[in-house]
């Protein structure tokens, strides 16, 4: 899968002629290479000559019309088509192998550690927990000043967690295995947003974060220093989820917000690359699929969808009669056949990705499925729950 | 029932989308052609009207929704915990039961409605109504809430208590069964609106979203999205059934690698308990697996993620003499993903070992990109390198990789690579284990009634060491893998002595066989 770089350029601004990293811009219908700060004033400049609210909004609409026609006129097949070479799945078996309590309120957020066993999970009461969810041991504990920590995340070395919710803010907690450890003496506060944190993740090493938050912006920050690498601005509403796509040639991450809207970003230059409007409702999830080439939401209207980033459009709907409740997380088995998907009506949906028909529905938990993350090597899945519990399942096709 | 309303209270977001559904198949559950037909039951000894019971219900959406009895039992359990339908024998407890229990449609105006919280005056009254019908009955909970609202509101007590006392004079010129109903109605709601200690808030939705999508501002509209759009319209696009396609073939050529699909060998660790698989692949395990040495073929990346891939990449490479590619990728990672205040410092490092002219370590890349590389190191950031990077991975893919894949160190790396066994081993020794102990216990127990273990009284040969029961095992064992290994243990039991004199008399007792 091979994705077109986008070579910096790195020059003289058209606008304010600093040398900086550009970006090309519109400006009355020609093509310019603005920095991102005069992009950002152009942004927000009020009305030109000319212009109402009303004539923009217009004509942001009558462009939309446009895309969504140029996007169809490629669209020569459905997925289910495609797939209906592909053989029906059996019946399958899952069964919760182990069940992880000791979070005092909501577990809100979970994410799971390179070495396929242990986890992170993070809750309203603050707690920040560390397991081997293997043993169910606890290995580690925090602590947040703040309650509602709605995101957390495992290092890719294993030995740091960074964490944050209410407090605005996102922070990196080493992990060590010290006698009388204090982890909450070694915080370093990386990421301060001016709303709640929803998601964090870091990119391909420890020294990297990338956040979403009710702010409606995504960041990257540099972990060391904390300074704000690349700002993301787009989304009109609270964003609520973020993914990171897996390909090593590809710099881009998806997130999803408030304004019912999907968002690619080029984690380079801070640009939209595409944009994907057809949910209902707020997007509470957002999932590569693992070749990179699509990405899967879950929403508060009650469906979970599929897009085609290389076909620029939404490729299949995930959707039953009897599920009303919204879909607060999703994540692929390691193929990418199944979609596991975490609903507020307490249970988990299985869906057969590429014929769109719902594999198995799974019972146990006794409040919201908030997180669930399928784990790095693909023989299990955690899910996290307003029950206060976390559980691993693992099951297979029969 | 009257409600009083001193004003709107504030409202509560409306994002939760499954009202609108719930409420529309509640409609249509009491619908007279469509829904559940209702009759008088009998409670206690009122006939209560509009009466159905769980079965009735569960049935009525598993037809309706084409769902198992499991769902639809899960799905009606949520509308009772939502107040839309409420037990009439068990008014404490908002659960559905699949049987004769019953209950009845909660009327419209208690329907959980996002758009105004349930009042804390109509609150107060209920609790008073509650306390005149019968002093003390208040639960511990609603006699917190009483107290704390006496306090709240005590401005307005004289009216709440009129208005308390007016709806239970009203109330008792009522019907029995109308009472009795209505009773069990004002109880489930407040049941969902003031949720008693330990009991599940479905009102509950997490924290405010803050952001109003529908706020118009001109920085929203012109940027991004006219801006946007203009970009957008000119994009490539693939075709549809190109793009699919790729993403079924991917789907389908990791099949076998997708453990919840196909399992894993030698066995899925969740299941079994037993971590052998993780061990068996450990990220720079001396000898990998064959399904991850095979996975290396599937793509490039496969290769490149893969630590052992990777290194096994790059003995090849080094025999190419072209391993500096490698490394001059993995250093432009290291740029990228490392801590912002070295960028400039590993910039200038790689520049000098890689990319200046008689460079220890000098990659080949063009012309172009070497001059749009040297340009953009005057002012060093962090994807400075990307246009040599992607040279050099385009070079590695499109070139090196497939040699790479015809050459003797890929396929003696396939080769060596291992195939786990399906780990029966362990259920295997675990059963042995399990019988060999029951044998262990059952010997000791007829020595302790005989006098010697069982089978040494009968022909127990020095030399051949055989019994009847020895035999049978051993007949067994030769068909049977499972039982090879409950024969060579329980053959360690018969021959194990208790202590050493124990052998000595059984010995002597023991006639040697002909």
């Amino acid at each position: 899968m091979d994705q077109t770089f986008l070579a910096i350029v790195f020059g003289p601004c058209d606008k304010c002629s600093k040398n900086k990293p550009l970006r090309p811009v519109s400006v009355k219908s020609e093509q310019r290479s603005y920095c991102s700060l005069c992009v950002e004033m152009m942004a927000t400049e009020g009305l030109h000559e000319n212009e109402t609210l009303a004539s923009l909004k217009s004509e942001a609409e009558s462009l939309k019309g446009k895309l969504e026609e140029e996007r169809a006129k490629l669209h020569d097949v459905e997925l289910h088509q495609v797939a209906e070479r592909v053989e029906a799945l059996g019946q399958f078996v899952m069964k919760t192998r182990r069940t992880l309590k000791g979070h005092g309120n909501k577990v809100l957020c979970m994410d799971w550690c390179k070495d396929k066993r242990r986890i992170v999970s993070s809750s309203q009461d603050g707690k920040v927990i560390v397991w081997d969810s293997f043993t169910t041991n606890k290995e580690h504990a925090v602590t947040m000043p703040c309650t509602w920590v709605m995101a957390c995340a495992y290092a890719p070395s294993g030995c740091a967690i960074a964490c944050g919710g209410l407090d605005n803010k996102c922070s990196v907690y080493p992990l060590t295995f010290e006698k009388n450890e204090n982890m909450a003496a070694k915080k370093k506060s990386v990421a301060m947003h001016t709303n709640y944190l929803s998601a964090c993740s870091f990119t391909n090493s420890d020294m990297q974060i990338l956040t979403a938050s009710g702010d409606g912006t995504c960041a990257l920050w540099d972990v060391e220093s904390g300074q704000l690498l690349q700002s993301f601005h787009g989304h009109g509403a609270d964003v609520l989820c973020l993914d990171l796509a897996p390909s090593e040639t590809g710099n881009t991450f998806v997130s999803g917000g408030c304004d019912k809207k999907a968002m690619v970003w080029d984690m380079r230059s801070g640009q939209c690359v595409q944009s994907f409007e057809t949910h209902d409702s707020d997007i509470n999830s957002v999932r590569y699929y693992p070749s990179g080439d699509a990405f899967a939401s879950g929403s508060d209207d009650a469906t979970c969808r599929l897009y085609d980033l290389r076909a620029d459009r939404e490729v299949a709907i995930y959707s039953k009669e009897s599920i009303i409740f919204g879909a607060s997380s999703v994540d692929f088995s390691l193929s990418g056949r199944l979609l596991f998907a975490g609903y507020n009506d307490y249970t988990i949906n299985v869906w057969d990705v590429l014929k769109g028909s719902r594999v198995s529905i799974l019972f146990g938990h006794e409040n919201r499925v908030s997180t669930l993350r399928v784990s790095p090597d693909g023989t299990a899945f955690c899910s996290g729950s307003w029950d206060h519990t976390l559980r691993v399942s693992a099951g297979r096709l029969i | 029932l009257k409600m009083s309303h001193q004003g709107l209270p504030p409202a509560h977001p409306s994002h939760p989308s499954h009202v609108l559904q719930i409420e529309t198949l509640m409609m249509e559950m009491q619908s007279p052609d469509t829904g559940i037909k209702t009759q008088a039951q009998a409670v206690m000894v009122t006939s209560i009207p509009h009466a159905v019971t769980g079965n009735d219900i569960m049935q009525w959406i598993l037809q309706r929704l084409q769902v198992t009895a499991e769902e639809a039992l899960h799905l009606g359990d949520l509308f009772v915990k939502y107040g839309y339908i409420y037990p009439l024998q068990e008014p404490k407890n908002l659960t559905l039961k699949a049987d004769g229990s019953l209950y009845r449609f909660q009327t419209p105006y208690f329907w959980p409605v996002q758009s105004w919280a349930a009042d804390d005056t109509d609150y107060a009254i209920y609790l008073a109504k509650k306390n005149i019908k019968r002093k003390g009955i208040l639960e511990e909970y609603e006699k917190e809430h009483y107290n704390m609202l006496n306090q709240k509101i005590n401005y307005k007590w004289d009216f709440v208590i009129m208005q308390a006392k007016e709806q239970y004079k009203a109330g008792k010129e009522r019907k029995k069964e109308d009472r009795y109903a209505l009773d069990c109605q004002e109880r489930a709601y407040w049941l969902v609106n003031r949720t008693p200690p330990g009991m599940l808030d479905v009102l509950e939705y997490g924290i405010d979203r803050v952001t109003d999508p529908n706020e118009n501002k001109v920085n929203q509209v012109r940027q991004p999205w006219i801006m946007y759009y203009q970009q957008a319209i000119l994009k490539t696009r693939v075709k549809s059934s190109v793009s699919l396609g790729g993403i079924v073939k991917y789907s389908e050529q990791f099949l076998s690698n997708d453990p919840i699909l196909s399992g894993c060998l030698p066995s899925n660790p969740w299941i079994s308990d037993d971590p052998d698989f993780w061990d068996l692949n450990a990220k720079l395990v001396e000898v990998p697996t064959r399904m991850r040495v095979e996975r290396w073929a599937f793509n490039f990346s496969e290769l490149i993620r893969d630590p052992k891939g990777r290194q096994n990449f790059q003995l090849f490479l080094k025999k190419e003499f072209s391993g500096e590619n490698l490394g001059f990728w993995e250093a432009c990672e290291d740029l990228k993903y490392g801590d912002q205040s070295k960028v400039k410092e590993k910039a200038e490092e790689i520049y000098k070992l890689f990319l200046a002219p008689g460079a220890r370590r000098w990659i080949n890349i063009d012309g172009k990109t070497m001059g749009i590389t040297v340009k953009g190191l005057e002012h060093p950031h962090r994807y400075v390198l990307d246009a040599a990077q992607t040279h050099i991975y385009m070079l590695m893919k499109k070139d090196s990789y497939g040699r790479y894949l015809k050459s003797p160190i890929y396929k003696e790396m396939l080769a060596k690579a291992v195939v786990p066994q399906e780990g029966v081993k362990k259920r295997q020794v675990k059963l042995a284990v399990i019988v060999g102990f029951v044998f262990l216990v059952v010997a000791r127990v007829e020595k302790l009634i005989h006098g010697s273990f069982p089978g040494r009284r009968e022909h127990w040969c020095p030399e051949h060491g055989k019994t009847p029961a020895h035999e049978t095992l051993a007949a067994r064992a030769e068909t049977d893998p499972r039982f090879g290994v409950i024969h060579r243990i329980c053959s360690a039991a018969w021959t194990k002595p208790l202590t050493p004199g124990v052998r000595e008399g059984d010995r002597q007792q023991a006639a040697p066989c002909e």
